[in-house]
Formats: C-alpha cells, structure tokens, sequence
C-alpha cells in the first residue's frame, strides 16, 4: 500500500516536471539561456553520481576525470569507428563503470584524505594521459567537430533539442538515485558511511558495496561526460580538470551533503554563476570561494538545511 | 560431537608484542563460555581473530566444520558467528528500529530490483524485516525508544542496541566483548538475564567477555581465563572461582561469591 502511493507521488512528480520541461526552451528568452540550463542539468547528473559516492563515506576528487573517461570514449567511438553517438555513449558509460571498478577494488580500501589523494592523482594522471597521447586524443588540441546526438532521425544537437535530451537522463538518473538510495544497496551503503566496522559485523561485504557505489557513480559520470562531449562537440584535456572535480564537490557541499537532492540543488546553484559573473572576469573565482565559505559558516549542512535552519531561528523547535 | 567454534593453537604477535599465544578452546553447541582475564590479556584481541578482524600470525579457527581463517568479517558473520565491540557501535544517524533492522542485513528477503522501484513484495519484506526487529528490541527491552536516533539513546540503552543488532542476523554464536561495561549493578544484572534468555530461547550459543564475576559466574557454563596472551586456566565456574593461578592473576584476594 505505502509502496503503491510511493510510486504514484514519483509518477506524479515525473509527470509534473516533464510538463514544466516542455516548455522551458520556449519560455527562456534567448538559447544562451537554454544552453545555461543545459549546462545546469549536466551538471546536475554530475553532482548527483558525485553523491553516491559519497554516500558510502568516500570523497572522489578525480570526479571530472572519470567525466572525462566517458566524454573520450564516446567520442572516440563515433568518430573513428562511427559507432552511433546514442550507442557510443552507453558503451562508453559501461566502460567508464568497469575502469572505475578496477580502479575502485585497488584505492577503495584507503580512507579519507588518503582517498582524497589518490582519486586527485587520478585525475592528474588522465590528465596528463590525454595531453600525452596524442595519436588517439588529438593531445592538447583536443577533439573537433564530434558527431552529435541523433536518435531515430531526430537530431539533439541543437540546443532546445538537446535540453529534452539531457532533461529526460537527468531526470532518469534523479530517479534512479532515489531508488538506488532506498534500496536494499542504500542501506548497505548508508551503513558504511555511518560505520564502517559494525557495517562489516552486521554481514554487509563492505569493499565490495564501495567498490559498486563507485563504478556507478563514475560510471554516471561517465556518461554526462560523453553527453557534454557530443553536445558541445569539442573536448579536450581542459574540458575535465581537476578545477571541475572541485565545482562538483562545491555543489554538493554548498546543496547540502546529506541528502541526494542537495546535490542537485547545488548544481542549479552553481553551475550559472560563472556564466552571471562574467562581468567581474576575475573576480570570479574570488566570489566563488566567498559564497562557499559563506555556506560553510552559515549553512554546514548546505542549503537544503535552511528551511530546517530557519524552523529554529524562528523559535518553534 | 564436532565443537561449534574450534580454536588451536592461536598465536598472534604484535610487533614484539605477544598478544595471545598458542591458545586453544572451543565452543559448543548451546554453551555459554566465559573468556576472563585482566586489562591488556588479550581478550579483544582474541575476539578479533575470531571475528576476522585482524588474522592470527599463527594457528587455525574453524567455525561450524569450516575453516575461517583469512575471510572477512562479513563473511564470518553470514556463516552465523556474530559479534558485539567492548566500546559502544551503534549506528548513531539511524533509528533504534533501523539499527536492528540493519543488524538482519544478510536475512532479508528485500531484492535490490523491489526495493528500487518500491513494489508491494519489498514493501512486504521490510514490514517483516521490521517486525521481527520488533521483536528483538521487545526482547531486549528497548522496544519503546524505536523511533528515537541511536545516538541520542542513554548509555544503557545504545549498550543493548549493540547485542539486538549482533542478535538480529540470528547467529549461531554470539561473541559479547564486556556487554555490562560501564552498566551499574542492576543493569549489569539485567544484561545478564537478557543473555540467559537470549541463549534460552534463540538457542544461540555465547562467548562472553566481561569483568562482571557475578554476571560471568552466573550465565556461563564453562569459563577459560587469559592472562598475558596465555590460557591459564578453563574449568566450570566453581573451578575457575577457587583456582590459585586465577586468583592469583585476576581475582585477587577479594572472595567472589
Ligand atoms: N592493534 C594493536 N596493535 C598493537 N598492540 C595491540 C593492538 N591491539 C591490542 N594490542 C595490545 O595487545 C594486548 C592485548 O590487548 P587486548 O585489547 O586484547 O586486551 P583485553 O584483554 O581486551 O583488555 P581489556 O580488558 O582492557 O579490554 C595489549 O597489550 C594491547 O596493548
Ligand atoms: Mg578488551
């Protein structure tokens, strides 16, 4: 009974929000507005693959790297060996899980700053990888003119076309977090984040819930990383760097860390901000820390605290 | 009859450090087994060999005819040995009922694809998962205090939260490191009770640490005593109470009666 209302209120929801998504590329004034919302809702699936990383106690600072993985090899796949971009992008995604697997089985066991470290050296690493590899990735040139989207004759290119595109996978991957967290693998997952060792006492197989939650995390990110590559059309070592690793971390923290939809909240917080702030070209990032550090010392548990926040400034308990 | 938990010759050094050396004890089926011995005997250490939580440099565990050495914990846990920690370990962000329901992980009959889309046949595993949790926090007293968050639970209370939650995955044995550490005597006494009933009635069989002597004397059927890394005495109760080396190293000169 709970479960079939739960379901409803989710269809619901979907359904209200496809209807407002309908009408958005129309009722934004002009496509740099379009292209904002685009770049938010990338951002978006980012920020909450970002989260479910977190959510098994671990921060991934190589997080636009394995973005980066996924953007290579999609594009990589259309353009040398015409895989469809619609096809390209899913492998490239699968791909970017099982690496991230690998890598996961290996680092996992590490905790805190030590993890911290070594997913940041991850990041530098391919990096340096895509800089240095010149005759697949085209080294600091980057890759031009990649194919874009195209799905039953219907191309997702243009910037309207690729909202309703990247509207549908973020509202998917939104879904699917949800899911994900209410799960049998949430509560593994929630768990280790809370304690590691009674988690492992109560039978929960600890490396290998990490090792999954970071595969499909990366592997999210992989796949944003691919549609951004196949949108913009153009990707190079710049595109993904540890600069952006950052940006997702700030959106996650500045939205609020202990629930999934705070990451979500952070990207529609951060993402336009560089773009508003163009006036202040270099005052930018100055900004940018201060509205952080704001948050940190105002709101520690992110934004989506502060209806809670104000509950108790307000003096009811 | 093959002993339920089977352990030889155990050593376990750290660096110049012997911290169990050469132990051998076992449990059986539906016993209650003391472990006892002063601060730094070696005791937890010897709880987490057992658990998997470290690995012994020497020696051979078997659990239920299987040897144990060298798998994980959870492991352990799924082949039915579970465990309680000497300090506090509950899951502080998480309801009372939740923490238990979290101990009874790996019995769940919740799927990950139900679970994700929220169907009915989850739905109705949780609610059987949540009942039966019911009645373990019923059983250990704590039934009230369901829906409160474990970390904000009094002292007494989180202490049999950790047993609900090592009991919830229904183990074949349970290992208890100094579950009335910190309790006053009447709660210490009611721990006590409260593993006599679990022992009596989940048929579970219990290695117990504790510092207790009346709790120990009063539950267990069989006490081994540790003293430096080294067994230096196994025996029943009365045995162990008028054992010269015992008391010489543990008990002292204090009567326990
Ligand atoms: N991880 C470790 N590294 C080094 N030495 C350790 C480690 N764990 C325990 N020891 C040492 O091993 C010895 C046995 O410790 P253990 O915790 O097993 O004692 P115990 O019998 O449980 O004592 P208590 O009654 O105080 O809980 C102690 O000297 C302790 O300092
Ligand atoms: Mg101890």
């Amino acid at each position: 009974m709970i479960a079939k209302t739960g379901l409803t209120v989710r269809l619901g929801l979907v359904v209200a929000a496809s209807i407002v998504a309908a009408f958005v590329p129309d009722l934004l004034p002009n496509l740099f507005y379009v292209h904002i919302a685009n770049l938010t809702l990338l951002s978006g699936i980012f920020a909450l693959s970002l989260w479910i990383i977190y959510s098994v106690g671990q921060l991934s600072f190589g997080h636009a790297a394995f973005a980066g993985l996924g953007a290579y090899m999609s594009a990589l796949l259309a353009m040398r060996l015409e895989v469809p971009p619609a096809i390209a992008l899913i492998i490239a995604a699968l791909a970017t899980a099982g690496m991230a697997a690998l890598l996961g089985a290996v680092i996992l066991r590490l905790r805190g700053v030590y993890f911290v470290l070594v997913t940041f050296l991850f990041g530098q690493m391919f990096t340096l990888l895509v800089l240095n590899w010149a005759d697949l990735t085209n080294g600091a040139n980057g890759l031009i003119s990649i194919p874009a989207i195209v799905i039953a004759g219907v191309s997702f290119g243009p910037r309207p076309m690729f909202f309703y595109l990247v509207f549908g996978v973020f509202l998917a991957v939104l879904l699917f977090t949800w899911g994900l967290k209410r799960s049998t693998f949430g509560r593994a997952f929630d768990s280790i984040h809370q304690n590691i060792d009674l988690a492992e006492s109560c039978g929960i197989d600890t490396a290998r819930y990490q090792v999954i939650a970071f595969a499909i995390g990366s592997g999210i990110a992989g796949l944003g990383g691919a549609m951004m590559a196949h949108y913009i059309r153009f990707v190079s070592p710049d595109t993904f760097t540890f600069h952006n690793s950052v940006a997702f971390i700030t959106m996650l923290v500045v939205g609020g860390r202990s629930l999934f939809w705070g990451a979500m909240i952070g990207a529609a917080v951060i993402t336009p901000l560089p773009e508003l702030l163009r006036d202040f070209e270099g005052l930018q990032h100055i900004i940018y820390g201060a509205i952080l550090i704001l948050v940190l010392r105002l709101l520690p548990g992110g934004l989506v605290s502060l209806p809670s926040v104000l509950r108790r400034q307000g003096g009811g308990q | 009859m093959t002993p339920l938990l089977d352990v030889r010759n155990i050593s376990k050094r750290f660096g110049g450090l012997m911290a169990l050396s050469d132990v051998t004890f076992s449990v059986g089926s539906d016993e209650v087994l003391g472990l006892i011995g002063p601060n730094g005997a070696g005791k937890t250490t010897c709880f987490n060999v057992v658990s998997g939580n470290t690995s012994p440099t020497s020696g051979s565990i078997r659990f239920d005819g299987q040897n144990i050495v060298g798998l994980r914990p959870s492991r352990i846990v799924r082949m039915g040995l579970s465990r309680t920690y000497q300090a506090t370990s509950v899951f502080p962000d998480s309801t009372v009922l939740e923490n238990v329901v979290r101990g009874a992980f790996t019995r769940s009959q919740d799927s990950l694809a139900g679970s994700i889309f929220g169907t009915g046949a989850s739905a109705a595993a949780q609610a059987r998962d949540r009942a039966d949790c019911m009645d373990i926090l019923e059983q250990v007293g704590i039934a009230h205090v369901h829906d409160q968050l474990a970390g904000a639970l009094p002292y007494g209370y989180q202490r049999r939260l950790g047993v609900a939650i090592a009991f919830a995955s229904r183990p074949k044995l349970i290992m208890m490191d100094e579950p009335a550490a910190g309790l006053n005597p009447e709660e210490s006494q009611a721990m006590g009770a409260l593993i006599r009933a679990m022992h009596e009635r989940g048929r579970v069989s219990v290695l117990i640490v504790e510092h207790d002597m009346r709790l120990v004397m009063d539950i267990c059927h069989r006490i081994i005593v540790l003293d430096h890394g080294e067994l230096i005495a196994a025996g029943s109760p009365d045995e162990i109470r008028n054992d010269p080396k015992v008391i010489e190293a543990y008990l002292g000169t204090e009567l326990v009666t």
